[in-house]
């Protein structure tokens, strides 16, 4: 032997390029190093490569074993020993011993495989639901399969000792076979009884109608049973046990092919339906009448109409009569103008622009008023007799004085707030048009809030281009006005003035109101702070604190206790005496009471809660429930959410500003899912509030952000699962359902199977439906054979 | 998936693509189909739109909800009374939103451009985003209160600061998916709701004004020591106002109220599949699951609620309130207060097996039953 030898600091010496211990190099025994195992884990009898060095020269002196059980024998070469997993083995290290020198372990895991003892039933047709008894199955279903004879089977339940499998189409009989991992375990065999088509493949797989399809599968029977294409069925020229050749009929349109045979239906396999193009050329008339008759003229519709459809407008037209070349049809009574289009088989043809003669608004003459303002609107197509049609000015209908086909004449209604003009005539409404009530309208108060002498701004609509008679309110008195247009008031807040609302005044009409704020040490507001009530109504008015707590003690005062009185109560019941308005004052707050003789005016507010004056976002319903007070929940700009009483009080208010997707659960309070790590925006806490506090609990962690959780009706909350990796992680997508109200809890995990995988972004929202069960679409994908990739869109539910 | 966490993965769609081919996202729209499962709406990989309709672990597909110049599936937003859908459906290059009214078979109905569906009404019509109300045919016929956001107990609010309106003249549809969205909840009620015998019930009879009246009456007195004599606890205004809230009411005098189960009307509560009318047989009113922390349902005649049509429930209040109160709240039946000496002390007789009479001793504010022997006592004469 050469040796190049280099001195190493390790103890190490090369020979030849290899590293070897000083001490072999000096002829003294070494022990084997293993560096590796291939596989590292697999069931028993698994042939493994064990990966190493200095295994020695023979066999003789050499022993493996795998978690202490020797194995009787093995390949040997210098660098490598194979050999297979003993009987017995469990996961542990392996370890080669040569000439009594142990190596370093190292561990092989074993994969247990799964044992199948008994079918509840050993025979049955295709869609027999087979439990599945035995152990080793794995808790949940993961990546594992069933199948019948080596096709693989929809799984209802999976347990560690028990699977619910349902023979699948294509089945015949043979043994059924639970895959874990990767390892296979039998049981019995399952014998499939009756007629159980199944298709294999379509050829071609995509033509027009007329196209003779070759079915090829299995189990068609000699017996010619039935073969839709998309619910169509076709002509059948050939039939035998596993081909069949049909026509694709008259009619049909791309979707699936399904053979059935006794009453037993085939899978399914998608066909396309290719064809002529249909192509419209002209429609006449164009325009046209609602409700008129057109002919569309052009090609390929197809000599019948069979399924067929003519759009005109803005909707399907009723046909009349149909050939390959012609169309006539009727213009629905409702459409409007849009485009004419032809389809047939599923397919669409060009698109024609195609008028509808609807009414249309050209002037409106004044273009603005106040209730009883005569209008003049003048256009086309309003009809030349009113029959049923309207006129809408603003948000109410206006009280038509006088109606032809080119003009209608219209008073302004009581109650009609700004908005358009539109000619409602044959079920249609005309264009839109602007159309302003004169009343003032708030748009902006800036700031919302201030002490004495503060000049605020307020934006809107109608104020009047000279202050006039006009005036401003601000918190619980008149302001000081400084300049006035008709968009935009300034005013400064007066001395003695307290937290209210804020309010413009012209020609005798108040505005909406808003919230204004007083500073004062307590920060404290009255709920509702804008009420309108009848003579004779009774309401109750609560102070709270700047965190939604009440605040009793107060003194109230009516400004006009002939117009409104007060209880003794605290906080008082509010009794409306007489017509006319009065301000209700406690402590720093004070809340704005208008009476009216009789009802309330059309649009009139029954009240208004302020919030908690940094503007109202969203309002969600509340579910009624005796554990809950809130009949709306007010979620506000700065985060805050409030519950608020179908009397207008702020039962209580909770911070979330870290939590998003709140939702009404069914005992009156909210689910959300709360952040809990700002380095980690999918990071979650399912967190629940009391529907009587706003107390907050959390029952669920960690969970995802995303999506969105929902409720069951039996107060089971449904989450995502937060990954185990805290990650993005679409191969763990695992449902929590937590029911705090019964300290059931329970993970499921989704769609998984052989080779199968949900696609990335393809869960959409949860959906709890009215039976009770929630509901998750998703798409996932299999690799089903070299060249191709499945996948299928698919909907989880129990 | 249920409470249970059974699940079940079903397949609505399945197809092959070529190597190399991107797999493309497929928006899948799902909704409620009543009590019975749910449809989904999404556009196949072929590109045709598809229904599948999902009962139990059963799955029907066909062809879904098709309209000239669509980008995606039809998204079904609502249910109707009828059992339809309405959805939305963006045409064009510009995505003009459609109101697209289809049935489970996927057959157009009608379509309205330029809207989006809001809110199913008991006409079989619906109220649109734009405040526009359609009949069942697409015909606008008129304007709702626009932007309005309506509560359970059928309050009409708008954001501005929280302004709440009285409720609007039409109804919304009975069913368990009425609105878009279901009221911001994502889930449909696990029970349908007739919204105008709620309405009607909770905001013109026993409104606040009624209550104002009762609470000062003979009677709110006596049913309280009534209560207390019978070891009820708990019992003030404020609890049977709250229950209020939470009790349903059905108005036989509606098309297809009728035809709801027990089981239906109390979320499953219950697991009777009787009708609603063959329970209530000739009675006025009947409580379903009775109780404070029950579903709990009152079944009403038709005729009992205006426009009035039978002489005698001319005062819906008076049965209402026996319902509400005695067997909503309390949870127990009509013997239970025949039999109770201190209501018998305070007039409460019964000549025969009727248990209207206790609606007419509440008639007269709980001081005599008309018809009473020796007595002078006139029906209907309680002022609340």
């Amino acid at each position: 032997m050469t040796a190049n030898v280099q001195p190493q600091r390790n103890g190490n010496i090369f020979i030849n390029g290899q590293a070897v211990p000083i001490s072999q190099a000096a002829g003294q025994p070494v022990a084997p190093q293993i560096s590796s195992l291939s596989p590292p884990s697999g069931p028993v009898g698994t042939y493994v490569v064990i990966w190493g060095t200095y295994y020695g020269s023979t066999l003789t002196n050499t022993t493996v074993t795998f978690n202490g059980i020797p194995v009787s024998s093995y390949d040997y070469g210098i660098t490598t020993i194979g050999a297979r997993v003993p009987a017995g083995t469990t996961t542990g290290p392996v370890i080669v011993t040569v000439a009594g020198l142990p190596s370093n372990p190292l561990t092989f895991t074993v994969i247990p495989t799964p044992v199948i003892n008994s079918l509840s039933t050993t025979s049955g047709p295709v869609g027999t639901a087979v439990t599945i008894s035995g152990s080793l199955f794995g808790v949940n279903q993961t990546t594992s399969t069933v199948t019948f004879n080596g096709i693989t089977a929809q799984v209802r339940g999976w347990s560690d000792s028990t699977i619910t499998a349902v023979v699948p189409p294509g089945a015949t009989t043979g043994p059924v076979m639970v895959t874990v991992g990767g390892v296979g375990g039998s049981g019995p065999a399952f014998s499939v009884t009756g007629a159980s088509p199944y298709i294999s493949g379509l050829s071609p797989g995509s033509g027009n109608v007329g196209t003779a399809v070759t079915i090829s599968g299995s189990k068609f029977g000699s017996s010619q049973g039935t073969v839709t294409f998309n619910g169509v069925a076709a002509a059948v020229s050939n039939w035998t046990t596993s081909s069949i050749v049909a026509a694709v009929p008259p009619g049909s349109a791309t979707g699936p092919v399904v053979v059935t045979v006794s009453g037993v239906g085939s899978n399914s396999v998608q066909y396309a339906v290719t064809g002529p193009t249909p192509s419209i050329v002209s429609v006449s008339p164009n325009p046209a009448a609602p409700a008129g008759s057109v002919t569309v003229t052009g090609s390929g519709f197809g000599a019948n109409q069979v399924n067929g459809k003519v759009w005109l407008g803005t909707s399907f037209g009723a046909v009349t009569s149909w050939s390959d070349t012609q169309i006539v049809a009727t213009v629905a009574a409702n459409a409007t103008s849009g485009t004419a289009q032809v389809q047939q088989s599923g397919m669409w043809s060009n698109s024609v622009p195609f008028t509808v003669n609807t009414a249309q608004i050209a002037s409106i003459t004044p273009n603005s008023g106040i209730a009883g303002t005569l209008v003049t609107i003048t256009g086309s197509g309003f009809g030349s007799a009113q029959g049923s049609g309207q006129v809408w000015l603003g948000t109410a209908a206006a009280s038509v004085q006088s109606w032809s086909d080119t003009q209608v004449v219209a008073t302004v209604s009581a109650g009609a707030a700004s908005g358009n003009a539109q000619v409602l005539q044959n079920g249609v409404m005309s264009n839109s048009v602007p159309f302003t009530i004169n009343i003032p309208h708030l748009l902006s108060v800036t700031p919302g809030s201030g002490l004495p002498g503060t000049s605020v701004t307020i934006t809107g609509t109608g104020f009047g281009s000279t202050q006039g008679s006009g005036a401003v309110w601000l918190g619980s008195t008149t302001g000081q006005v400084t300049s006035w247009s008709d968009t935009q008031v300034m005013a400064s807040v007066a001395s003695g003035a307290v937290t209210g609302i804020a309010r413009v005044q012209q020609n005798g009409v108040w505005s909406n109101a808003m919230a204004f704020i007083v500073p004062s040490g307590d920060n404290m507001s009255l709920t509702p702070n804008l009420l309108n009530l009848v003579v004779g109504d009774t309401h109750s008015v609560a102070a709270v604190s700047s965190t939604g707590q009440a605040v009793t003690g107060l003194t109230w005062t009516s400004s006009d206790p002939t117009i409104v009185s007060l209880s003794t109560d605290d906080p008082p019941v509010l009794t409306a005496v007489a017509a006319g308005r009065a301000t209700i004052t406690a402590g720093t707050a004070s809340a704005d009471v208008t009476v009216f003789s009789n009802d309330l005016p059309v649009g009139t507010v029954q009240w208004s809660n302020a919030g908690d004056g940094s503007g109202v976002d969203r309002i969600v319903p509340a579910v009624p429930n005796a554990n809950g007070v809130a009949d709306v929940f007010a979620f506000q700009q700065d985060g805050t959410v409030q519950a608020i009483t179908s009397d207008g009080a702020t039962a209580w208010q909770l911070d979330a500003t870290q939590i998003r997707s709140l939702i009404p659960d069914f005992q009156g309070g909210l689910v959300g899912l709360e952040q809990t790590d700002s380095t980690n925006g999918n990071l979650c806490a399912l967190v629940q509030f009391n529907g009587l506090t706003g107390q907050k609990t959390t029952v669920y962690s960690p969970v995802d952000c995303y999506p969105s959780a929902v409720v069951s009706t039996d107060g089971t909350i449904f989450a995502r699962r937060m990954p185990a990796d805290n990650g993005y992680e679409y191969t763990d997508f695992t449902i929590v359902g937590v029911n705090p109200l019964t300290g059931n809890q329970f993970t499921v995990l989704m769609a998984q199977g052989a080779n199968t995988t949900p696609l990335d972004g393809q869960y959409g929202d949860f959906i709890i439906a009215g039976d009770g069960y929630l509901y998750i679409p998703g798409c996932t994908r299999s690799l089903a054979r070299t060249s191709t990739t499945r996948f299928s869109t698919t909907g989880s539910s129990g | 998936m249920n409470s249970a966490g059974a699940s079940d993965q079903i397949v609505l769609g399945d197809w092959v693509a070529s190597s190399g081919v991107d797999i493309p996202t497929i928006p899948t729209y799902v909704i409620t189909n009543a009590d019975q499962g749910v449809i989904a709406s999404f556009i196949a990989l072929t590109g045709e739109p598809v229904i599948a309709t999902v009962t139990g672990t059963s799955v029907s597909v066909g062809p879904g909800p098709s309209i000239a110049g669509q980008n995606d599936a039809v998204a079904p937003a609502l249910q109707a009374e009828d059992g339809s859908y309405v959805g939305t459906a963006y045409v064009g290059d510009d995505r003009t939103p459609y109101i697209v009214a289809f049935d489970e078979s996927g057959t157009v109905r009608w379509t309205v451009p330029n809207d989006e569906p809001k809110i199913g009404t008991d006409d079989g019509g619906v109220i649109a985003k734009s405040g526009i109300m359609y009949d069942q045919n697409g015909g606008a016929s008129g304007f709702s209160v626009a932007a309005a956001i309506y509560s359970w107990t059928s309050g009409a609010y708008e954001i501005g600061s929280v302004h709440r309106f009285p409720s609007p003249p039409q109804g919304f549809a009975l069913g368990w998916f009425p609105s878009a969205g279901d009221f911001g909840l994502l889930f449909a009620s696990h029970f349908p709701t007739d919204w105008r015998a709620n309405d009607e019930v909770k905001n013109d009879i026993l409104n606040d004004k009624m209550w104002a009246k009762f609470a000062r009456s003979t009677c709110a007195s006596i049913l309280s020591q009534g209560m207390s004599a019978l070891a009820i606890p708990n019992y003030t205004l404020t609890a049977i106002r709250q229950k209020e809230r939470q009790t349903n009411f059905y108005y036989l005098g509606q098309s297809n109220v009728g035809a709801l189960t027990l089981q239906q009307v109390t979320g499953y509560e219950l697991s009777n599949t009787q009708t609603i009318t063959s329970y209530l047989g000739g009675a006025n009113a009947a409580t379903v699951n009775m109780g404070a922390t029950k579903q709990t349902a009152v079944i009403l005649k038709a005729g009992l609620l205006p426009p009035l049509s039978i002489p005698s429930t001319s005062h819906p209040e008076f049965t209402l309130v026996h319902e509400l109160i005695l067997h909503a709240w309390a949870a127990q039946p009509d013997d239970v207060y025949f039999n109770n000496t201190f209501f018998q002390q305070k007039g409460l007789w019964r000549p025969d097996a009727a248990t209207t009479w206790i609606t007419d001793w509440l008639s007269t504010d709980c001081t005599c039953t008309p018809g009473r022997p020796g007595t002078t006592c006139t029906a209907n004469t309680a002022k609340w």
